[in-house]
């Protein structure tokens, strides 16, 4: 099996940048051109693609007819950039490739990651205003911690005034 | 009959009450009728108890009439804060999650306190859900309004407190102050409030919102008064872990001293900026009263209110955790969010907000080693109006509720005793004034107070509309 074919991969490029155009347009006609008509199709996390940049790109040709993308990507969340992965699995078909796989693993935001890491749930319609007053309060703390503290200074456990 | 039923403080009361002029139940009838009365359009009580309190009444008029001493404060009507246990009834701290909470087994320390030196309890008051607020605007059970101006909001977040006692309802109320939750309200209504030394009287029975800042203290109309609640409050308290072992220092015997031996300044820097004319009108009153010419500063100011306010949030979140995991749809839309982003603060900001305050504390000492007594404004703008969402401040429009604090954040931030006095300028709502002092210094505060009261600098009369009738 020829791994790499340079023939390949160019066509493995060209699918994944339609796919790539195709969701952040969400050409969802296009989309369903792509995708594997399956019930063995998988498509996991998908969400809207748009304002990611692609960090690092990953091509996997293995013989003439199955291809692997890898996609590590950033994404602005909660004014902070997080990276999120995306892995697409391409199996030619009838003459034209096809999607079988997708799996796309968005960045959690600061507060999904730890709201779920200290077993908060909190509801879809209170995020913004959370995360608006998380802002706040983060601007509030940068102004603190560009004092030069001192490492020898401690807290107290109990304050005494 | 020479006491003024309805007008007299409580130390007055408390004399007429054992020199048999009035009884204690004549006394606790006409408060309960007071608030009967303006109650509706104040919205400051959450919770009347009238038979309680004449039967508490009838108990001290019946000592009194054995020979026996019922307290300092024998017949004095008194409330408090919801937030403060009180036996058989609920805690509710402006929330409807604890509505369902079991009754309290017994009285919070203040309640006993004041109970135990005479004073009589009739009822309990409004405020900012779980104290997250300046303005007592609460979503479940209603806005408190200022006595001086109905459209306006009393303060928080003992609103309830201070417009109880400044529509004199009640001669002396019990708020509690985190970030300013006594001065704020104190400044707003015009009446006198103390923040006591962090640690000085006992908070159990309390409900915290942030303990490492957390402390109680009264309102009333006269400092004698402030005095009189303050003595009795004092002592210390094995079951509140930040209660101070020091011993009661009592206050009203040495009010009267005088103030030439202490040194006065005014707080300069951070704490004359961002604030309304008036706001600074009124500390350049008390200072030209008390001849302090001197300025000062608290160096870096700003960032002890930033640190106050990330460990503020970040405790005030943890404490409510396990209701915001459970029931998060019955916090007040005004607190709800905020407490939710507060349980997700980073562990390096609050404990850097910890070691800085350690490091502002000794800035601080370093200036009360220079002088006694630090004059700053209390808030930077008189009352807002209900619902007002923001303010100019600096020519910059800002959210109103997060700033009203920014003048007493940073003094309760490392537990500095503080007495808020009202200052009245013709024709303009009241305003406050902080008399901040070194910790453990309340004795020369309460001092300082009662020069500019007896000097008619400062005062706290019963608002306009709520004078008694004759």
């Amino acid at each position: 099996m020829k791994i790499n074919d340079p023939v390949v991969l160019a066509e493995l490029m060209d699918r994944h940048a339609v796919y790539e155009r195709a969701s952040i347009d969400n050409d969802t006609a296009v989309l369903a051109s792509l995708y594997w008509d399956s019930p063995h199709a998988l498509r996991y996390g998908v969400t809207e693609n748009s304002g990611r940049s692609v960090r690092r790109l990953d091509v996997l040709a293995l013989g003439d007819s199955t291809g692997i993308v890898n996609v590590e990507f950033v994404r602005a969340m909660d004014g902070v950039e997080r990276i999120g992965r995306q892995t697409e699995v391409w199996v030619r078909m009838e003459d034209a490739w096809r999607l079988v796989s997708l799996h796309v693993s968005p960045p959690p935001s600061y507060i999904e990651a730890v709201s779920a890491r200290i077993g908060l749930d909190i509801d879809p319609a209170t995020r913004a205003a959370v995360n608006e007053d998380l802002n706040r309060i983060s601007a509030i703390a940068g102004f603190l911690m560009e004092f030069p503290l001192s490492q020898d200074v401690e807290a107290a456990p109990v304050f005494q005034p | 009959m020479t006491i003024d039923r309805e007008r007299s403080g409580a130390v007055a009361i408390a004399a007429a009450v054992k020199s048999k002029e009035v009884s204690a139940v004549e006394v606790i009838h006409a408060a309960l009728a007071r608030i009967e009365r303006f109650n509706p359009i104040l919205n400051s009580f959450t919770a009347v108890f009238p038979e309680n309190a004449l039967a508490e009444a009838t108990e001290i008029d019946l000592a009194i009439a054995r020979g026996e001493d019922p307290g300092p404060l024998a017949g004095v009507p008194f409330a408090v804060k919801n937030l403060f246990d009180i036996r058989g009834i609920p805690t509710l701290a402006g929330s409807i999650i604890r509505a369902d909470a079991p009754p309290a087994a017994r009285d919070a320390a203040s309640v006993q306190a004041l109970r135990h030196a005479g004073a009589v309890l009739t009822g309990a008051l409004n405020m900012d859900e779980f104290a997250y607020g300046f303005t007592t605007e609460n979503s479940h059970y209603g806005v408190t309004h200022n006595p001086h101006d109905l459209t306006r909001v009393a303060g928080g977040s003992s609103g309830g407190p201070a417009a109880a006692v400044a529509a004199g309802l009640v001669p002396l109320t019990m708020g509690s102050d985190t970030n300013g939750s006594i001065r704020v309200p104190a400044a707003f209504c015009g009446i006198f409030g103390l923040k006591p030394t962090y640690g000085r009287i006992s908070r159990r029975g309390a409900f915290l919102f942030a303990s490492s800042l957390d402390q109680v203290g009264p309102f009333a109309r006269s400092v004698e008064d402030i005095a009189a609640a303050f003595d009795a409050l004092q002592g210390p308290d094995p079951l509140d872990p930040v209660c101070t072992a020091r011993p009661v220092e009592l206050c009203r015997p040495g009010l009267h001293r005088g103030t030439s031996d202490l040194r006065i300044a005014v707080a300069g820097g951070y704490f004359a900026g961002q604030g309304v004319p008036v706001a600074f009108e009124a500390v350049s009153a008390v200072a030209a009263a008390l001849r302090a010419d001197r300025t000062i500063e608290f160096p870096e100011a700003g960032r002890a209110r930033a640190a106050a306010y990330v460990i503020t949030a970040s405790e005030g979140g943890n404490h409510h955790l396990p209701d915001l995991r459970t029931q998060a749809g019955r916090f007040d839309p005004l607190t709800r969010s905020r407490l939710l982003a507060g349980s997700l603060l980073p562990a390096a900001w609050v404990n850097f907000a910890q070691r800085f305050r350690s490091w502002y504390r000794e800035q601080v000492a370093e200036v009360f080693r220079e002088v006694d007594v630090v004059l700053a404004p209390a808030t930077p703008c008189p009352a807002v109006a209900i619902g007002q969402e923001t303010m100019v401040l600096d020519g910059r429009e800002i959210p109103s509720r997060p700033n009203i604090g920014i003048f007493t954040q940073p003094v309760s931030f490392i537990g500095l005793p503080v007495v808020t006095v009202p200052v009245h300028i013709e024709g303009q709502m009241p305003m406050g004034v902080q008399l901040i002092g070194a910790p453990w210094s309340e004795s020369k505060l309460l001092r300082v107070a009662w020069e500019l009261e007896s000097r008619g600098v400062v005062s706290a009369p019963i608002a306009h509309g709520f004078q008694p009738r004759n």
